[in-house]
C-alpha cells in the first residue's frame, strides 16, 4: 500500500484518487498539500531503523494483558454502563476523540489507550480505538471481539517472531570503518559464502512486506469497518460525530503493518540454499514449536528470551505469513527517539511530531464530512485509510502489533483475502528480484547460523530417536567394524604370506641408533672372568624378538669367557631361558635361578643384609647359590617390559650404582627406555628387530625382511588411508551442509 | 623330525589358527585357545610358586623351630592364613591386615624408588643439559646443545602441563587462556611423537611375532606338500 | 572396619619400611626380613587368586552355566600343567617341552593378532579421534618411524639426513620423559597417601 500511496493521493474530503503531484483534489478541489508532508515522514528504511531499537516487552505485556482480561468475555454486559470513567482517564490529547462517547469502553481498549497515552505516541492509537468503539454496534462488536480472541493466539507467535527479528535489526545499522553494516560483518564471519543468498532472501522479505501492506488494508480492515460503520450509521443519531470518529479510526487501523516475510513464495530458483535448508528444517522446527505451543500456556510465550530464538523460529519467519495487523505501539517511536541519533533514525522525532500535527489537521479537515449514505461513508473511510498510509510507513515500527489487527481482519473474511494477497505478494517479489539487493532490508534473523542449525538438528534427532531402538544400530556398526577389520587383517596376512613365499629379500638398511651403539660398546668392555648377571623377564609372545637379540649377546659373552649368572622372577622364563640356552648350545651347565617375589626379591637381594640371628627365608629358596647380585660387574636385563626395567632401575640399581646396567628389550619398549639411556641409568639397550643390525646380525636371517617391509608398507598405506578417509568424510559433511 | 616334535608342531599350528580365527569374530576356537593359555599359565605359576616359594620359604623353615629364624617365619605364616581365611570368608575384617601390610611395604618402596630411580635422575638430566661445559665448544656457543637443552625443558614442562591441567583446561574459558592453549598444544605434539614411536614399536613387535607365526604355519604346511 | 584395619596396617608397615630404609645399612637385616615376609605374603596372595579363579570356574561347571565348556577347558589345562609340574618338577625337560609347545605358539599368535588389530585401529584413528594436534603429530611421527623401519636406504652416508634422523629419533625422549615424570609424581602421591592412611579407596 505504501507503493500505491506513493502513486496516488486520496483526497480526505471526497476520497478521490489524485496523482502524487496534484496539490488539489481534482474532484472537490480540496487542498492536498498536507499529504505531501506525510509522504516525507516515513521512509520504510528509517522506520525500520527505529523499530530495531524498540524494546519489545511492552507489546508483549500488552498482548498478555489483553488476553488475560476477563472483561473481554463480558464486554456485552458492560456495554450498558456509562463510559464516563473512560473519558475521565483520557488526557488532553485524546479529549477530542472522546467527544460524544456515550458507549462503554472495553478494558482492553482502555489499556491500549492508556498505553498509548503513557508512551506519548501522539494519541493515534487511543483515537483509533475510540473510533472503532464508536462504530461498533453491540452485535457486531461481540462478533469482532470473539474473532479477536481467537486470532490472538496466532498473533502472539508471529508478533514474537517479529520482535526477535526486529530486535536484531538494530545491529544492521552499526557501520564499521569500511562502510559495512554489522549484519554484513556477521554474515561474513559466520557464513561468508551465503552472503549473497542471504541478502537476496532478505530482499524478498522486504518486497513481501510491502505486499502485505497493501493486502490487508484493502481487504481486511475495510470489510470490518464497512460492517461496523454501516451498522453504526443505521443506529446512530450523531452521524457527523461518528464520521469524524471513523476518520480517526482509519488512521489508527491503517497503521497496521502486515507481516514482513513470505519467503515460502520464494522459488528455489530465486534462492537455492536457504529455501532448501528451510524445507529440511522446517518440519523439525515446526514440530518443536508445535509441541511447545501445546504445552505452553498462551500467556507464557513472552518468557522466551529473544536470544533463544532458534532457527525453527527463524524458519517460521520464512513461511508464508497471513496478513495480520495490530494497532501500533507508540512507545516504540518514543524509544527510537531516545536511543538513536537523529541521523540514523531519519529524525523520527520530527516525524512523530509532524504525524501528530497531520492527524489533528486531518481531523479538522474531515470534521465537516457528513456521509450521505452508507456507500459514501464507506468510500470516505476507505479513502481515509489510504490517505493515512504515510502514517503506516512511520508506524511500521510496531509490526507485531499490526499483525494482530491484520489477523483480526483476516479472520473476518479469510477466504476472500488470501488468494489476492498471495498474488500480490508474488507479483511484488518477482519485481523485487530484479531490483538491486538492498542491504538495508536485510533481516539478520534469516541468517541461519551453523550452530543454530546443528542445535536444531540435534534436537530433531533426539525427538526422532524417541522410542526407537538403538542397540540394533550399534550391532550394525560392530558388524561393519568386524568386516573392515577382517579385510585389513587379510590384507596384511596376504602381504606377509606372499613375501614369505618369495624368500627372505634383501638386507634392510635400518638406522643405527645411539642406544644400540652404546649397548654394543658396553658389551665390548666386558673382559674375561667378569661376572655378568643376566636377568630374564620376558614372555613367550615376545620370545622370538627377544631371543633374536639375546642369542648373539650370549654368544659374545661366552666367547669372551665371562661368568654368566641367569636369574628370573618370571615362572615362564624358567622354560624360556632353558630353551634359549639349549638352542644356542652355550654353557650348558648354566642354571636359571628363580627369584621369588619379583622386584621385591631383587630388592631384598640388593638392599638386604645377612641377619645375625640366622638365615632368611629367601636364603632357603636360593640354597647353594648365594646372593646372585653380589660382586657383579655388569647386569644385562633381557625384558620385554619397560616397566620391569624401570622397576629395576628404581629399586635395585640405586643400591649398587657401580654396576653397569644395559638392556635387551622389544621395539615396543624402546621409546620408554630412551629417557633412562639419556640420563645415564642405562648404559645402552637394543630394542627389537630394528636394532639387530648393530649386533652384526644379518636381519634377513633374523626375520624375513621382505615380509617385514611389506608389513611396514601396508601400515603406512593404512595410516594414510585413514587420514584420507577422514578428510573425505569431512569434505562430504561440508558439502552436505552447503547443500542443506 | 621326531614324533613328539611333529605333534608339537601340529599342536602349535592348530593353536595359532585358533587364535587367528578371532578375525572372524569371538568364536569357540578362539575362546578355547584363550582358556587353555590361562589355565596353563595359572597351573605352571601355581606349581612354581608352591615348589619355589611356599615350600622353601614358608613351610621348610618351620622344621627348625624353635630357632629364631623359624619363629620369625611364623609372622608370614600368620599373614598367609589371614589371606586364606579371606578366601573362605571375603568379609573377614582381619584379613585386611595381610593386604595392608603388603600395600604399605610396596608403597614405601615405591616412594623411595620413584624418587631415587626416576624423579631425581630425570630431573637432573634436564638440568645437566644446561651445564656450561656443554653449552660451549671451543669457546663458542654450542647452539645445538643449547637448543636441545631448552627444547627438552620446554617439552617436558608442556607434557606435564597437559596431563596435570587437562581437566582444568576444560573448565577454563578459551578466550583468556591462549597461552595455556599454546602450551597444551606443544605438549600434545611431544606426546603425539612419543605415542607414534610407541605405536610403531608395538606394531614392530606384533609384526615380528606375526611373521614368525605365519612362517611356522607355512613351514608346517610345507612338511606335507 | 576391615578397611580401617588395612589402612592402619599399611601406614604402620610402610612407615617401618621407610625408617629401615633411612637407617641403611644398619637396619639392612631387618629390611631384608620385612621384604621376605612381603615376598611370602605376595606369593600366597597370588596362590589365593589362582584358587579363587579355579573355584569360580568349578562352580560354573557345577551349575552348568552358559559357556561352561570354557571353564572345563581352563580346569583341564590347569590340572594338566599343575599336576605334572608338582610331581615331576617345574624344570623337567619333558615338562618344559610340553609347556613351550602350547604356550609359545599361543602367545606368539596373540601378539601377532595385535598387529592385525592395529591395522583397523590405524584406519579408525582419525575417524574416531578427529583432527587434533595430538593425532596429527602422532600420525606424522608414526609415518616417519614406519618409513625408517622400512630400511629402504642407508641414510648414514648423507650427513644432513643422518643428523636429521638422529634428531628425530631423539624426539620421543621429550614426551617419554614427561610421561615418566608424571607417572612418578602420581606414584609418589599415591604412596604418600597410603603411608599417611588417606588412601581410603584402596584396601
Amino acid at each position: 500500500m505504501s507503493e500505491r500511496s506513493d502513486e496516488l493521493r486520496i483526497c480526505p474530503h471526497c476520497g478521490q484518487e489524485n496523482s502524487p503531484q496534484t496539490l488539489r483534489c481534482i474532484r472537490c478541489g480540496q487542498e492536498l498539500e498536507d499529504l505531501f508532508q506525510f509522504d516525507g515522514l516515513g521512509s520504510s528504511d528509517t522506520q525500520f531503523e527505529g523499530e530495531a531499537e524498540t524494546p519489545l516487552e511492552p507489546m508483549s505485556d500488552l498482548l498478555a494483558s489483553l488476553d488475560e482480561d476477563p472483561l473481554l468475555g463480558d464486554r456485552q454486559d458492560k456495554e450498558d454502563e456509562p463510559s464516563g470513567g473512560s473519558e475521565s482517564s483520557e488526557d488532553e490529547e485524546n479529549d477530542q476523540n472522546q467527544v460524544g462517547f456515550d458507549k462503554p469502553i472495553p478494558d482492553w481498549l482502555e489499556k491500549v489507550r492508556q498505553r498509548a497515552q503513557e508512551e506519548n505516541a501522539g494519541g493515534e492509537l487511543a483515537q483509533g480505538g475510540q473510533a472503532i468503539d464508536q462504530l461498533r454496534s453491540s452485535d457486531e462488536r461481540k462478533q469482532v471481539d470473539a474473532a479477536f480472541d481467537e486470532i490472538m493466539r496466532r498473533i502472539r507467535e508471529q508478533s514474537e517472531r517479529e520482535k526477535a527479528r526486529l530486535s536484531r535489526r538494530v545491529e544492521s545499522d552499526l557501520v564499521d570503518e569500511n562502510g559495512d553494516p554489522e549484519w554484513l560483518r556477521r554474515i561474513r564471519a559466520l557464513q561468508p559464502r551465503k552472503e549473497e543468498e542471504d541478502t537476496k532472501e532478505l530482499n524478498f522479505g522486504g518486497s513481501s512486506q510491502d505486499t502485505f501492506f497493501d493486502d490487508w488494508t484493502d481487504d481486511e480492515l475495510e470489510e470490518l469497518l464497512q460492517k461496523e460503520i454501516s451498522q453504526y450509521q443505521a443506529q446512530s443519531d450523531e452521524t457527523t460525530e461518528n464520521a469524524v470518529e471513523q476518520k480517526e479510526t482509519e488512521p489508527s487501523e491503517s497503521l497496521i503493518v502486515p507481516p514482513v516475510l513470505e519467503t515460502k513464495e520464494v522459488t528455489p530458483d530465486e534462492d537455492e540454499d536457504l529455501p532448501v535448508e528451510s524445507e529440511s528444517l522446517e518440519d523439525e522446527a515446526a514440530g518443536l514449536l508445535a509441541a511447545a505451543d501445546e504445552s505452553t500456556p498462551e500467556d507464557d510465550f513472552h518468557n522466551i528470551p529473544d536470544d533463544e530464538f532458534y532457527e525453527g523460529e527463524a524458519l517460521e519467519e520464512v513461511e508464508p505469513l497471513e496478513p495480520q495487523a495490530f494497532p501500533p505501539e507508540p512507545v516504540q517511536e518514543e524509544e527510537i527517539q531516545t536511543e538513536d541519533s537523529p541521523e540514523d533514525l531519519g529524525e523520527p522525532s520530527d516525524q512523530t511530531d509532524s504525524l501528530e500535527n497531520e492527524s489533528s489537521e486531518q481531523e479538522l479537515t474531515t470534521e465537516a464530512l457528513e456521509p450521505e449514505d452508507e456507500g459514501q461513508a464507506k468510500e470516505a473511510e476507505i479513502n481515509l485509510s489510504e490517505v493515512q498510509e504515510p502514517e503506516i510507513n512511520l508506524a511500521e515500527t510496531s509490526v507485531q502489533e499490526s499483525e494482530t489487527e491484520s489477523a483480526e481482519a483476516q479472520e473476518v473474511e479469510p477466504d476472500a483475502k488470501e488468494p489476492e494477497a498471495e498474488e500480490e505478494t508474488q507479483a511484488d517479489e518477482s519485481l523485487n528480484l530484479d531490483e538491486p539487493v538492498s542491504t538495508e532490508d536485510v533481516l539478520p534473523d534469516l541468517l541461519l547460523l551453523r550452530d543454530q542449525r546443528e542445535r536444531a538438528k540435534t534436537l530433531s534427532n533426539i525427538i526422532g530417536q524417541e522410542g526407537k531402538r538403538t542397540i540394533s544400530v550399534l550391532h550394525e556398526d560392530v558388524k561393519q567394524n568386524k568386516f573392515g577389520r577382517l579385510v585389513l587383517a587379510l590384507l596384511l596376512l596376504a602381504g606377509i604370506i606372499v613375501s614369505l613365499l618369495f624368500g627372505p629379500g634383501a638386507q634392510a638398511e635400518l638406522p643405527l641408533t645411539p642406544h644400540a651403539i652404546a649397548f654394543v660398546d658396553t658389551l665390548n668392555t666386558i673382559k674375561t672372568g667378569e661376572k655378568v648377571l643376566i636377568v630374564l623377564d620376558y614372555q613367550a609372545g615376545t620370545s622370538y624378538e627377544i631371543e633374536a637379540l639375546s642369542r648373539p649377546v650370549l654368544k659374545t659373552l661366552d666367547e669372551k669367557g665371562a661368568e654368566i649368572q641367569l636369574v628370573t622372577a618370571q615362572p615362564a622364563d624358567l622354560w624360556l631361558g632353558r630353551l634359549l640356552l639349549d638352542a644356542e648350545g652355550l654353557q650348558k651347565d648354566l642354571k636359571i635361578e628363580f627369584i621369588p617375589g619379583g622386584k621385591l626379591g631383587f630388592l631384598s637381594l640388593a638392599a638386604g643384609a645377612q641377619p645375625e640371628w640366622g638365615s632368611l627365608p629367601l636364603d632357603q629358596a636360593l640354597a647353594g647359590v648365594g646372593n646372585p647380585l653380589a660382586e657383579m660387574d655388569q647386569v644385562i636385563l633381557i625384558s620385554d617390559s619397560a616397566e620391569f626395567v624401570r622397576a629395576w632401575l628404581e629399586q635395585v640399581q640405586p643400591w649398587n650404582p657401580s654396576i653397569e646396567t644395559s638392556a635387551i628389550s622389544t621395539a615396543a619398549s624402546s621409546a620408554l627406555l630412551l629417557p633412562y639411556f639419556e640420563s645415564g641409568q642405562l648404559q645402552g639397550f637394543v630394542a627389537g628387530i630394528p636394532d639387530s643390525q648393530v649386533l652384526s646380525l644379518e636381519t634377513n636371517l633374523v626375520l624375513n625382511q621382505r615380509a617385514w617391509q611389506a608389513g611396514m608398507m601396508i601400515m603406512i598405506i593404512i595410516l594414510l588411508l585413514g587420514m584420507i578417509m577422514k578428510a573425505d568424510d569431512d569434505s562430504q559433511k561440508k558439502q552436505g551442509e552447503v547443500i542443506q | 623330525m621326531t614324533l613328539s616334535e611333529l605333534l608339537y608342531a601340529l599342536l602349535g599350528t592348530a593353536l595359532s589358527l585358533m587364535v587367528f580365527s578371532y578375525l572372524l569374530g569371538d568364536n569357540l576356537f578362539f575362546g578355547i585357545a584363550m582358556y587353555i593359555l590361562v589355565g596353563m599359565t595359572a597351573g605352571y605359576a601355581a606349581a612354581v610358586l608352591i615348589t619355589k616359594v611356599i615350600l622353601p620359604m614358608l613351610i621348610n623353615p618351620l622344621a627348625e623351630l624353635p630357632a629364631t629364624s623359624a619363629l620369625l617365619g611364623l609372622v608370614p605364616l600368620l599373614l598367609s592364613i589371614l589371606l586364606i581365611w579371606m578366601f573362605f570368608k571375603k568379609s573377614a575384617r582381619i584379613s585386611g591386615i595381610a593386604l595392608g601390610f603388603l600395600g604399605g611395604v610396596l608403597a614405601a618402596f615405591a616412594v623411595v624408588g620413584v624418587t631415587r630411580g626416576t624423579l631425581t635422575p630425570q630431573l637432573l638430566s634436564i638440568v645437566d643439559a644446561f651445564d656450561p661445559a656443554l653449552m660451549t665448544q671451543a669457546g663458542y656457543p654450542n647452539w645445538m646443545n643449547i637448543f636441545s637443552a631448552f627444547l627438552m625443558l620446554f617439552g617436558v614442562l608442556a607434557v606435564l602441563f597437559v596431563f596435570h591441567h587437562r581437566e582444568k583446561f576444560q573448565t577454563l574459558s578459551s578466550g583468556s587462556q591462549t597461552w595455556l592453549d599454546g602450551l597444551t598444544g606443544a605438549g600434545q605434539v611431544f606426546i603425539g611423537i612419543t605415542f607414534g614411536a610407541l605405536f610403531v614399536g608395538l606394531f614392530s613387535s606384533g609384526l615380528t611375532a606375526l611373521i614368525f607365526s605365519v612362517s611356522q604355519i607355512i613351514d608346517f604346511i610345507k612338511l606335507w606338500l | 572396619m576391615r578397611q580401617r584395619l588395612a589402612l592402619i596396617t599399611a601406614a604402620l608397615s610402610g612407615s617401618v619400611v621407610l625408617l629401615l630404609l633411612f637407617f641403611q645399612p644398619v637396619a639392612g637385616a631387618y629390611l631384608a626380613l620385612v621384604l621376605n615376609w612381603a615376598i611370602i605374603v605376595a606369593s600366597v596372595a597370588l596362590l589365593v587368586a589362582i584358587a579363587s579363579l579355579l573355584v569360580t570356574h568349578i562352580r560354573f561347571i557345577a551349575v552348568g552355566r552358559r559357556g561352561f565348556i570354557y571353564s572345563f577347558v581352563l580346569i583341564t589345562a590347569f590340572l594338566a600343567t599343575f599336576l605334572p609340574g608338582l610331581f615331576k618338577g617345574v624344570e623337567d625337560p619333558g615338562y618344559l617341552g610340553w609347556i613351550s609347545a602350547i604356550q609359545k605358539p599361543l602367545e606368539l599368535s596373540l601378539l601377532g593378532l595385535i598387529a592385525l588389530v592395529m591395522m583397523s585401529a590405524a584406519v579408525k584413528l582419525f575417524r574416531v579421534r578427529g583432527w587434533s594436534v595430538l593425532t596429527v603429530s602422532f600420525a606424522i611421527s608414526a609415518l616417519l618411524f614406519l618409513f625408517l623401519n622400512l630400511g629402504l636406504s642407508d641414510w648414514s652416508g648423507n650427513q644432513i639426513f643422518s643428523t636429521l634422523i638422529d634428531a628425530f629419533l631423539r624426539l620421543p625422549v621429550i614426551g617419554a620423559r614427561g610421561l615418566l615424570i608424571g607417572v612418578a609424581l602420581g606414584a609418589l602421591l599415591v604412596g604418600f597417601r597410603v603411608l599417611i592412611g588417606q588412601e581410603s579407596d584402596n584396601e
